[in-house]
């Protein structure tokens, strides 16, 4: 009697879900059958499937390209910030050697104006190199006298205006 | 009251007067310009420094200006400082062909001269080359120019 109960109270909490032999019947008919898909159909599939797997690559690639375009960028505003020291090195030609130089090797320290090695430094140092710079086109980094980059008549100004100072001279 | 007043005017042109009759008088002021040419000669001058001052005088220099020759035209080098002072060094150079050669002026010097003393001058030619680099002696003189 007490199975019988609980027989009952189980029926009551789980419906019978199981369909009727006419409803499985009527299913079967309608779904039996696998149904066929034209060859252009799957061809148009999986050309989108392809189609969007490219668009997915290229767009790694764009972000990837974006990636490094910013560390170049990072890499240039450095090499620009860190001064002329660098730009000098890249504009002017190999250092200078003793069978390729016309004026003597201790005049190509930075900042040596006495361009003859006479011992003084007067206007025929700054002519020599005016001279040097307009008959040869040589451009030297050491020639660089006022720190532009470049050389040309303003070094042999800046030499000729070291040669006119005050501070030297004969008289008194 | 307008006697009054007329004395009191008289006695203050009077007392200004005086009192200008008792301060020094100023030292005289003039300015002039001085020449300088150098001679190289034979040789095409190319290369030019020399140094200027005076030996007695009171003088200072108020502005330097070119020489004759269009290789020279242009003001020289010399150091700003010189100005205001009565010492200066001047020098020049052209790199073309076209040079002066014999005596030539490469530059005036404008003076303010201070005083009734006329001032000596001397100057010292310290390097001359041709339009080739090479050191060639030079001689430098002066000569009273013209005036501002």
């Amino acid at each position: 009697m007490k199975r019988m109960n609980e027989n009952e109270n189980n029926s009551e909490m789980e419906p019978d879900l199981r369909p009727s032999k006419q409803f499985a019947a009527d299913l079967a008919g309608l779904f039996g059958k696998t149904p066929s898909v034209p060859t252009e159909m799957d061809d148009a599939v999986m050309a989108m499937a392809r189609r969007r797997l490219a668009r997915r690559r290229f767009g790694r690639i764009a972000r990837w390209a974006s990636a490094a375009a910013a560390a170049a960028a990072v890499i240039m505003v450095t090499w620009v910030a860190l001064g002329p020291s660098w730009g000098v090195r890249a504009r002017y030609s190999t250092a200078p050697t003793l069978d390729t130089c016309e004026v003597p090797p201790e005049t190509l320290l930075p900042g040596h104006k006495d361009i003859d090695s006479n011992g003084r430094v007067d206007i025929l140092d700054a002519f020599a190199l005016a001279r040097t710079i307009e008959t040869t086109g040589k451009q030297r980094r050491e020639w660089d006298f006022n720190g532009d980059g470049v050389v040309d008549r303003q070094d042999a100004d800046v030499i000729a205006m070291a040669a006119v100072s005050l501070k030297g001279g004969a008289i008194r | 009251m307008r006697i009054f007043s007329t004395i009191v005017v008289l006695a203050s042109v009077l007392a200004s007067v005086a009192a200008g009759a008792q301060e020094p008088a100023a030292p005289a002021v003039r300015f002039e310009a001085v020449d300088v040419y150098i001679d190289s000669a034979e040789r095409p001058l190319a290369a030019y420094q020399f140094e200027f001052a005076a030996e007695t005088g009171e003088i200072k220099i108020v502005g330097v200006e070119g020489g004759e020759h269009e290789a020279f035209k242009h003001p020289p080098y010399y150091d700003p400082a010189a100005l205001s002072n009565d010492r200066i060094i001047i020098a020049a150079f052209n790199t073309g062909q076209n040079l002066p050669s014999g005596r030539t002026r490469v530059a005036r010097i404008h003076l303010q001269v201070t005083g009734a003393v006329g001032p000596e001058y001397v100057i010292i030619v310290s390097a001359a080359a041709t339009s080739d680099g090479e050191k060639i002696p030079a001689r430098g003189t002066i000569a009273q120019g013209e005036g501002e």
